[in-house]
Order: structure tokens, then sequence, then C-alpha cells
């Protein structure tokens, strides 16, 4: 993907660099919310989205939005490193950028009502895979967005790309689908 | 500009969050109470409350705690709310709750026979010895007199903490020394009446179908967060 040209310019080390900087900020983005999610009081308190019958309804609407959006950031990033025999369009590239930023903007309410009404929680296994992975998603999704236009090795994008998505899926898995199997399809 | 697009992801992600965060917290109740200009004397003798507390331990040598370790449980002088209190080593905890929706979770000290704590829009202050305590408390502005007994276990201040319904709930228990239980469960900032609570078999309380982990208090606990 980077020129031979533009790796001989920076050369390994810049690589390194460019490596160092977005997994070091990356982790600070998890930490910091683990940290705060763990440090606060828990307010069991948090605006209401509107339109939906309770604020957990709407969190867990968001988040399998969210996760149809992921699976089309999947399947479009397949097709442009051409793992899927298929000719990529032209929008391909728009596809995935738009549909990755939507998809994490409709994350952002739900982990704030998270983090806000009830922080990291240790109290039962689902509950501490899903704050251990609440962490985890959005420092893997920094570190995936300093290393787009970065020049590091080539195999950061897809590993981090990877990774924002087993992350979303695990959240989506340890919240929505539970709501949804212990609460049934309320809206 | 393309070079920046994904920082600006990145950016617009964070101001979102931060946005939303502080939203919620301009509109939380519990900051409005004590931000607001004195809605109520209780809201405002509130905030003052620990500044009022401090200089306390620093008058003249601090006498030691009359009692080391003792739980305590009664009931206001009407029955409007029923108060538990446990000291360890000088510190205090209680919890005071009608049952129904009125609850409170206080901190503090015991200084000899003298007992201070607070909580966020609650006091006590009181005397105590090894048999009984007798005091003040005051929940969001009603002051009420109180009287508590030295207990033994099963009697005592419990907690418990749960996820009911996907929300992250936490139950006040207060068990009285001829067994009856009196508790508030608050979930989502909703106080309603708790779920039943077995001091011998406190592994097995649920709430709604949930399961709810159980401790018993001490005066050493921590119930506000600051």
């Amino acid at each position: 993907m980077s020129l031979p040209a533009a790796r001989n310019r920076h050369g390994r080390n810049g690589q390194i660099r460019a490596l160092v900087i977005a997994f070091g900020v990356g982790s600070l983005f998890a930490v910091g919310l683990g940290v705060y999610g763990s440090t606060h009081e828990p307010t069991f308190f948090a605006l209401n989205v509107a339109g939906f019958s309770s604020g957990i309804a709407a969190k867990a609407w968001l988040a399998t939005g969210a996760f149809v959006l992921a699976v089309v950031q999947l399947v479009s990033a397949l097709i442009m490193y051409g793992r899927i025999p298929v000719r990529a369009p032209s929008w391909i590239g728009t596809l995935h950028r738009w549909s990755g930023r939507v998809a994490v903007l409709l994350t952002v309410p739900v982990a704030v009502h998270c983090l806000y009404a009830l922080g990291f929680q240790a109290g039962e296994p689902r509950v501490l895979v899903h704050s251990l992975f609440g962490c985890f998603f959005y420092g893997a999704f920094a570190a995936k967005m300093l290393v787009l236009r970065a020049d590091t090795p080539k195999w950061t994008l897809p590993v981090l790309g990877g990774a924002v998505f087993s992350g979303l899926t695990a959240l989506w898995l340890t919240a929505s689908v539970w709501f949804f199997a212990t609460s049934g399809l309320t809206f | 500009m393309k070079k920046y697009a994904p920082l600006a992801t990145l950016v617009a992600v964070v101001l979102l969050g931060a946005g939303l965060l502080v939203a919620n917290m301009l509109s939380n109740p519990a900051n409005q109470t004590t931000a607001a200009p004195a809605p109520s004397a209780a809201a405002a003798a509130a905030p003052g409350e620990p500044a009022a507390a401090e200089p306390a331990p620093a008058e003249p040598p601090p006498a030691e705690p009359a009692v080391v370790e003792k739980a305590y449980t009664g009931r206001s002088a009407g029955n409007e709310v029923t108060v538990a209190i446990a000291v360890k080593n000088g510190k205090a905890v209680a919890y005071a709750c009608d049952g129904k929706k009125i609850e409170a979770w206080l901190e503090g000290t015991l200084t000899g026979d003298s007992l201070s704590l607070s909580g966020k829009t609650s006091s006590i202050t009181a005397t105590l010895d090894d048999k009984a305590s007798f005091g003040t408390v005051t929940v969001d502005g009603k002051e009420w007199p109180f009287s508590a007994k030295g207990v033994a276990s099963p009697a005592g201040l419990y907690e418990g903490r749960g996820n009911v319904d996907g929300v992250a709930a936490r139950v006040g228990w207060i068990v009285q020394e001829d067994g009856s239980v009196t508790g508030v469960e608050n979930a989502g900032g909703t106080p309603k009446p708790a779920a039943a609570l077995d001091p011998t078999n406190l592994g097995a309380t649920m709430s709604d179908g949930s399961p709810v982990t159980v401790t018993a208090l001490d005066g050493a606990s921590t119930v506000v967060q600051r």
C-alpha cells in the first residue's frame, strides 16, 4: 500500500514511531475509560433518548444499528482487500468510511450512558466482559484512526480493523442480544 | 484535508462523547439540587456540612471512640424511617430508609461518644454507648429524632448490588433485632421497595429475577463515594 519511496524516506524508525503513537494513544483511551468508569460513583441517572420505552431499549437498538453498519464495514473492507471475488465498485471506499463514521457515532450515546450511569463493573461475567470490551473498543478505534494515514506496517490496518469489529461484536452480544433475549424485542 | 479525515472522525467522537457527558451532568437532578440557589434549607445546609464537621476533630485532643465496633438499628420517633448505624475504629456508616422511597447513605466519624455523619442530602448527629444510640436524622430537609439499639448479627445493615433489567441497582436493607427488614432499591435513580432479604441466606437474594450481591456492612465500609 505505502509506496517504496515513502517507506525509504521515513525508514523503519518512522514506522515504529507511528506504531508506538497509535498504540500508545489507543491504550490511553482504553485505560482512561476504564479508570473513569471504575472511580466515579455510578449516578444511576442519564438522559433518555426520545422515542424509546426505556434508556436500555434505546441503547440496545443504537448498538444494533452500529453492529449492522459494522458488518457493512467488514464486507466492504474484504472487498477492498480483494478477499471477496467481486469487482470493487468505485464508491466502496466512501461506503466504508461513512458507514464507519455513522457506526462509531451511534455507539457514543450508548457508551456515555454506560460510563456515566453505570460505570465499570465486574459483578458478573457478562458485565465484566462487556466492561472490558467497552474500554478495548474505543482504544482500538483510536489506534485505527491514527494508523489510517500514518506510515505503519501493512498488517496494522486490518489487524486493528478486525479488533474494532470484534470488540463491537462482543459488546453487542453481551448487551443488546442479552437484552433482547431477556426482555424480548422491545422498542 | 484527506490526510486528517480519520483524525477529524476521532475528534468528532471525542467531542460528541464529551458533549453528551456534560449534558448528562447538567441535567442530573442530583447535581441540580446542589447547584440551584438554596431551593430548600436542607440542600443549602448539606454542602456546608462537611466544612462544619471538619473543624470538630481539630478541637482539643480527639477523644477515643467510646465503642470500637458495633451495629445499631432503630427507627425515628414517629416511625417515618428506619435507621442503621455501624461503627468501627472511629469510622461510621449509616443508612436510613422508609422501605418505600426515602433512603439515604451516610458516612462519618465517631469521636468519643458523638457521632457525626453526612450523605449527599442527609446528615445524622447522635450520641452512643455500648447499648444504644440517640440522635437526629435529616433526609432531604426533613428532620426526625431517632433511637437505635446496639444489635448483634444477623441484625444490622446490608448493601446489595446487582444488575436488574440491565440497570445497575443498589439496595440498602436494615434488619432489626426482631428480624423485621426494611429496604429500598435504587435503580436508574428511581427508589422502590427492596426485594426480600433473608439475612441467613444472602446468596439467594433476587430482585425481579436478577441476582443481587449482598454484603453486611461494618463501620469501615465505603457507602458514599465522592
